[in-house]
């Protein structure tokens, strides 16, 4: 079981919001692991980043009897996954697997644009392949790095102007689980002709007991969509991490 | 270690091929120009009621783009940007710029017009009992002194609306309930309808609207029905909804699902003629700005886009009565109430 916090990066351009690229760098980046290796290779994890962007420097304006106030866009992602694989390609240098995955992203942006604020979703639950390879140097030093493509994925995106009455009747609940639902429901199946997603992880473990480990990992997310309009997306995340074994 | 270099090496050139940020789509530029042609061009795509409000949006840049030049500074275009909006004429239409202003593109919020018509703390003063006085920062409602009525302003649609369903569970044995709209800023229209299903015992379709889909001038989704739905228990009482100019937006598309129910009458002034959806969008140089991106029109088959909705009765409050802590609008509707 790793716990790991750090930075995260982001660069995102949505333009069912704006034309512009939305970046930033902040201190939340936050994921808890759990890893089993036996038989077969089994992980689910559950992360969580922050960040925020704007374009203006904040400020308040009066229009008639209302304030107004010009405030940074936010972006909040929360990603789970399991996984389970198995070993392959015995070899003395390192060790591998392969294996299949769920994925689910629930990725908000509340887009603040002081005369009226629009929020934005990308909701996507995927089936992925991934690939892991494990290498440990003088008994103590272990290196790890995974890829993983997703091959079918269900993926709910505002409309093409972010909203419209589908989008207002789906929000007519005004319960966050219920919107959640039904954006999900007005989702498409998607493969990678309109999807493209990349997760890459690198992680690097050093014991400080038979028990302990620390470290470092670093994460690439990558998401491309013109579905309704252009979603480019990068995420870098750089974490410190310990790992308790069990 | 060979095996472990290629794995580094294929891990960083994916990154790289992947990180390349030339796969944004070019941004907006910062220059004047940039700018304008950004503004134009976004109102000439999304916007979709230039018919409803006679604007030629071909001239406008014919008028204004020869005004604009690498040297325009930033106080000169947003004087720009308000001349070539201003005609819109709509209550969506809004532009904001720190250190110059902002700006709506509709008389009524620029100018303040009858702003003074409507008093809040007049009406908590001299009409409501205070004994049965419930009140938030943007909300009160109560029973009006010495009647058996309920009345209920909130000054938008957000979470205050819902006060108007507890506004109904305070005092579900009145005579009936007055609903005050006058200078509701609207807001999220998910919020409209719900309460009106009180009054119905059947199912109305009240509107129809669209939404802009695509670039092109006949881009939209297809028309899309809205139906108030009943809802239990049915309240068989008078309900007066009293408007003034300032009732816009989701407010209005309230009023337009009232106008269907037998037992609502709809007091006091026009409403602003504000229906369809906003958004907001963005400039390089951190502007932002308002639009509408729907066409609505009522049950009747007719938009009343830069119209607004008529009352039932015609009342408008008067200064001088209001001086003398009169609401003659809400005294109206009290006098037909008890």
């Amino acid at each position: 079981m790793s716990v790991s916090g750090g930075m995260s990066f982001l660069a995102r351009q949505d333009l069912a919001y704006s034309p512009f690229v939305h970046d930033d760098i902040s201190m939340h980046s936050y994921r808890l692991r759990y890893q089993r290796i036996g038989t077969y290779f089994q992980f689910a994890e559950v992360g969580f980043t922050y960040n925020s962007s704007q374009l203006s420097e904040t400020s308040e304006m009066d229009m008639g009897d209302h304030a107004h106030m010009m405030m940074p866009h936010e972006f909040l992602h929360i990603g789970f996954s399991y996984g389970f694989g198995k070993a392959v390609q015995p070899n003395a240098n390192y060790r591998a697997w392969i294996g299949g995955a769920i994925q689910s992203d629930l990725q908000a942006g509340f887009y603040n644009f002081a005369l009226s604020n629009m929020f934005g979703y990308f909701i996507n639950q995927s089936a992925l392949v991934w690939y892991r390879r494990a290498y440990t140097f003088n008994d103590t030093h272990q290196l790890s790095v995974q890829v993983a493509l997703p091959i079918l994925s269900w993926m709910a995106r505002p409309p093409y102007l972010a909203e419209d009455d589908e989008f207002i009747e789906n929000i007519s609940s005004h319960n966050s689980a219920k919107i959640i639902m039904a954006f999900m429901g007005d989702g498409q199946l998607t493969t990678w002709n309109r999807l493209r997603k990349l997760n890459l992880a690198a992680e690097y473990k050093y014991p400080i007991s038979s028990h302990v480990q620390i470290g470092a990992e670093y994460r690439f997310d990558f998401i491309h969509t013109n579905t309704p309009r252009t979603l480019l997306s990068y995420q870098h995340q750089l974490n410190l991490n310990a790992t308790l074994k069990f | 270690m060979k095996n472990y270099k290629n794995s580094v090496i294929a891990f960083a050139v994916s990154i790289c091929l992947t990180a390349c940020e030339l796969m944004f789509i070019e941004e907006p530029e910062k220059s004047p120009i940039a700018i304008f042609e950004n503004f134009w061009q976004t109102f000439k795509d999304d916007y979709a009621l230039f018919d409803e409000r006679n604007v030629d949006w071909e001239a406008t840049y014919e008028m204004y783009r020869p005004q604009v030049n690498i040297n325009t500074r930033d106080a000169e275009l947003y004087e720009i940007f308000t001349q070539m909006i201003a005609p819109i004429e709509d209550g969506h239409v809004a532009l904001m710029a720190s250190h110059h202003g902002a700006f709506d593109a509709n008389k009524y919020f620029q100018e303040r017009l009858d702003d003074e018509l409507f008093d809040l703390s007049l009406i908590k003063r001299n009409y409501l009992d205070e004994s049965e006085k419930t009140e938030g920062a943007k909300y009160v409602y109560g029973k009006i002194k010495s009647h058996d009525i309920a009345y209920i302003y909130f000054d938008d649609f957000r979470a205050e609306a819902v006060k108007l369903e507890a506004m109904l569970k305070a005092f579900p044995h009145v005579k009936g309930y007055i609903v005050d709209l006058r200078h509701n800023n609207g807001g999220d229209v998910s919020y409209s309808y719900s309460f009106l299903g009180k009054f119905i015992q059947e199912d109305k379709f009240f509107l129809r609207s669209k939404t802009k889909n695509g670039r092109g001038a006949n881009d939209y989704t297809p028309w899309y029905n809205w139906y108030l739905k009943k809802q239990n228990p049915y309240i068989d009482k008078p309900l007066i909804i009293l408007t003034d100019r300032y009732t816009v937006s989701a407010a209005e598309r309230m009023v337009m699902a009232a106008k269907t129910l037998p037992n609502v009458m709809i007091m006091g002034d026009t409403t602003n003629g504000t229906f369809g959806t906003k958004i907001s969008r963005e400039l390089a140089n951190g502007w932002v700005y308002s639009y509408s991106i729907q066409k609505v029109e009522m049950f009747d088959g007719k938009s009343y886009e830069g119209i607004g909705l008529a009352p039932d009765v015609w009342v408008k409050n008067q200064e001088q009565e209001m001086e003398q802590g009169i609401d003659r609008t809400l005294q109206h509707a009290i006098d037909w109430l008890k």
